[in-house]
């Protein structure tokens, strides 16, 4: 599969007339046609910024940086404005974290579905009714609920309304963000199992952001996770399920509480992230890393590296392997 | 009908038939929200009773009604074996409060921003008049170091915005625990924090139980943090019990139909890379309209039309193990 995206040493966060904040240092990845790559992180991670970053969505006071961005074979970061704005939706579109409050309450579900569509395409009145009504069908929503207006819906069928909404045009990637954390945990589980089958049946491709990581490991074919602002890990799911290199997503990976099973005592990561508006020196996670070597680790921030086929990590537990 | 605890110490907190409705709208078109419809359930003597269940199925209601936030309705709200007045005074209520804390949802909102975490943690103190007044800061102190804010004389002085989210909540246990209450009722007191800290807080928890001897009703919608925090669990569906028993029972071999869905949803990555398929459809029940049979019988995949009918009684599956549900008969055992 060629690559659909190609990220390389991005870096992007705030600007401030005081200070400066780098949320994303120096990330690079690649997504194939079709992935669904999840990137895990905690809160102030840098997980939503990178995931604005590479469709050129941040507003001031975010903004990139530095580095490359290549979708489908065109450099992002030479594209103009008015390109970009009819690239959206119809290349790649996005689902926010708080979808509810992303329809406007007072025009009808039909409107705004016909609005996303219009911008971009010429379509007469009925081929528009034909295609909503697919889209909604798409994601099991009745379509008598074309006419409805937001607050006529639950939280859920809305979530699944702004989905039908970034499928209209057929992108070739959609990036979510968080979209299913204001949702409770059965219809949670609905909407990500239908996103899949969509993705299976379309195509496209997704990348999913999340700081829910058991939920990640489920679905996602590979996984990608941030702290401070980088990648420090990335494999394919299987192999991070099986094997977590990095410390921090050992740790993370053993704070969630086993379901099933005996009851048995955990421990989870001392201490806190840093601050991302000031200069990291050596490794970000070394203050809370229980392997830490000082000396190596507090002088040198390790590089994302291949360690074994396909899992890479950032940490110099590796080194010379 | 008596749900009996797990353990055979006695009961710090019983609820008996508690209900709790909210009036909206204006006159003449008034809808009733029957937010709890009549639960029963107790809380044994260092023991950890897991609240769990959707949003909107009633949780925090139940915790707000028993710390007194909220009026109840109806029913019985039993202290140490004794009936307290459903309407309180203000002097009862603080009484009352002595033992009964509560720690907040939202770590953010639930500190007031204009006062220092030391006055903040020398208010109770003071109220219920727990030490002599030169003892207090140094009780204060003691406090904030029981909850991990380390090192406490720092702590004392800031203010909510200087703190990251776990040290909030940690004020907040702090603050909770300072009056040396018998129950604590923690309402999702993880759901707003990092998943790194969340394991640290509840960590910090059931340590402070040990220590202090006190107990706790954890709420949350996270079935696999109830099983690592609690004794016994309890499954809450549109304001009622649909099943409650010990801990390792309920997630291990959950009896109601939909706390088998509950199950199915839940994330659980050590069980393997195959999620399970959830194939029921459907969002809890609009509460001001509730059906008069079982609230889950339009979702559950198992019903029969006499569930439309009426709401099934509690059936005694195994020793303090119920469940609200017409597949199964009381047990003898």
């Amino acid at each position: 599969m060629s690559a659909l995206l190609k990220v390389k040493d991005l870096n992007a966060g705030y600007e401030f007339t005081k200070f400066k904040t780098w949320a994303v240092r120096n990330v690079s990845f690649e997504l194939s046609q079709g992935e669904f790559l999840g990137i895990a992180g905690e809160s102030g991670c840098g997980k939503s910024t990178l995931a604005f970053g590479v469709i050129r969505l941040l507003m001031p006071p975010g903004k990139i940086f530095s580095g490359s961005i290549e979708f489908n074979g065109i450099d992002l970061m030479k594209v103009d404005d008015e390109s970009l704005r009819k690239m959206r939706w119809k290349e790649f579109s996005m689902v926010f974290q708080a979808s509810m409050n992303v329809l406007n309450p007072v025009l009808k579900v039909r409107t705004q579905i016909y609005n996303s569509i219009k911008y971009h395409v010429n379509m007469t009145e009925s081929e528009l009714d034909k295609r909503a009504k697919e889209l909604l069908n798409l994601v099991n929503v009745s379509s008598k609920y074309l006419d409805a207006y937001p607050h006529q819906l639950s939280g859920g069928m809305k979530q699944r309304v702004v989905i039908a909404m970034a499928l209209a045009l057929n992108p070739k990637l959609i990036i979510m963000d968080e979209p299913t954390t204001a949702l409770d945990v059965v219809v949670q589980r609905r909407i990500l199992q239908e996103v899949d089958e969509l993705r299976k049946k379309l195509g496209f491709a997704i990348i999913f952001i999340t700081h829910d990581l058991s939920l990640l490991v489920e679905i996602s074919d590979s996984l990608a996770i941030m702290y401070a602002g980088q990648i420090i890990e990335k494999a394919p799911s299987e192999k991070l399920y099986a094997k977590q290199m990095h410390p921090y997503t050992y740790g993370l990976m053993h704070s969630f509480p086993p379901l099933v099973g005996k009851r048995q005592k955990l421990h989870g990561i001392a201490g806190r992230p840093p601050d991302l508006s000031e200069d990291i020196k050596g490794c970000p996670f070394y203050p809370r890393c229980e392997k830490r070597i000082s000396g190596v680790c507090d002088v040198e921030n390790p590089k994302l590296v291949e360690i074994e086929s396909d899992h890479f990590v950032a940490c110099h537990l590796y080194d010379g392997k | 009908m008596q749900v009996k605890k797990g353990t055979n110490t006695k009961s710090v907190i019983e609820v008996k038939d508690l209900v709790k409705e909210f009036r909206m709208g204006s006159l003449g078109r008034t809808r009733v929200v029957h937010a709890i419809n009549g639960i029963d359930f107790e809380i044994g003597e260092k023991e950890v009773l897991g609240l769990v269940g959707e949003s909107g199925s009633g949780k925090t209601t139940v915790a707000r009604v028993i710390v007194r936030l909220y009026e109840p309705t109806s029913g019985k709200i039993l202290l140490n074996g004794q009936e307290t007045p459903l309407r309180m005074k203000h002097k009862e209520l603080v009484s009352y409060r002595k033992h009964v804390q509560m720690i907040f949802q939202d770590p953010f909102s639930s500190l007031n921003p204009l006062h220092s975490v030391g006055y903040g943690l020398t208010r109770p103190l003071k109220i219920h008049r727990i030490v002599e007044k030169d003892k207090i800061k140094s009780k204060v102190l003691e406090t904030l170091e029981e909850a991990g804010l380390i090192p406490p004389q720092q702590i004392y002085d800031k203010f909510p915005y200087e703190l990251s989210g776990g040290q909030r909540q940690r004020v907040g246990i702090a603050r909770a625990i300072a009056v040396q209450p018998q129950l604590i009722l923690a309402d999702e007191p993880t759901s707003m924090l990092d998943v790194s800290i969340r394991l640290d807080i509840m960590n910090q928890m059931l340590e402070l139980k040990e220590k202090e001897g006190v107990s706790y009703l954890f709420i949350t919608h996270d079935l696999a943090g109830a099983h690592y925090m609690s004794d016994r669990i309890a499954i809450m569906y549109a304001g009622h019990l649909v099943e409650i028993g010990p801990s390792d029972d309920v997630i291990n071999d959950p009896k109601h139909p939909y706390t088998q869905l509950l199950k199915r949803a839940a994330p659980k990555p050590e069980s393997g890379l195959e999620p399970e398929k959830v194939d029921v459809g459907g969002e809890v029940p609009d509460l001001t309209n509730l059906p008069p049979g079982c609230p889950f019988e339009p979702r559950c995949p198992f019903a029969k039309a006499e569930c439309k009918e009426r709401l099934p009684e509690m059936v005694k599956i195994d020793d303090g193990h119920f469940t609200r549900c017409i597949l199964y008969k009381n047990s003898s055992k």
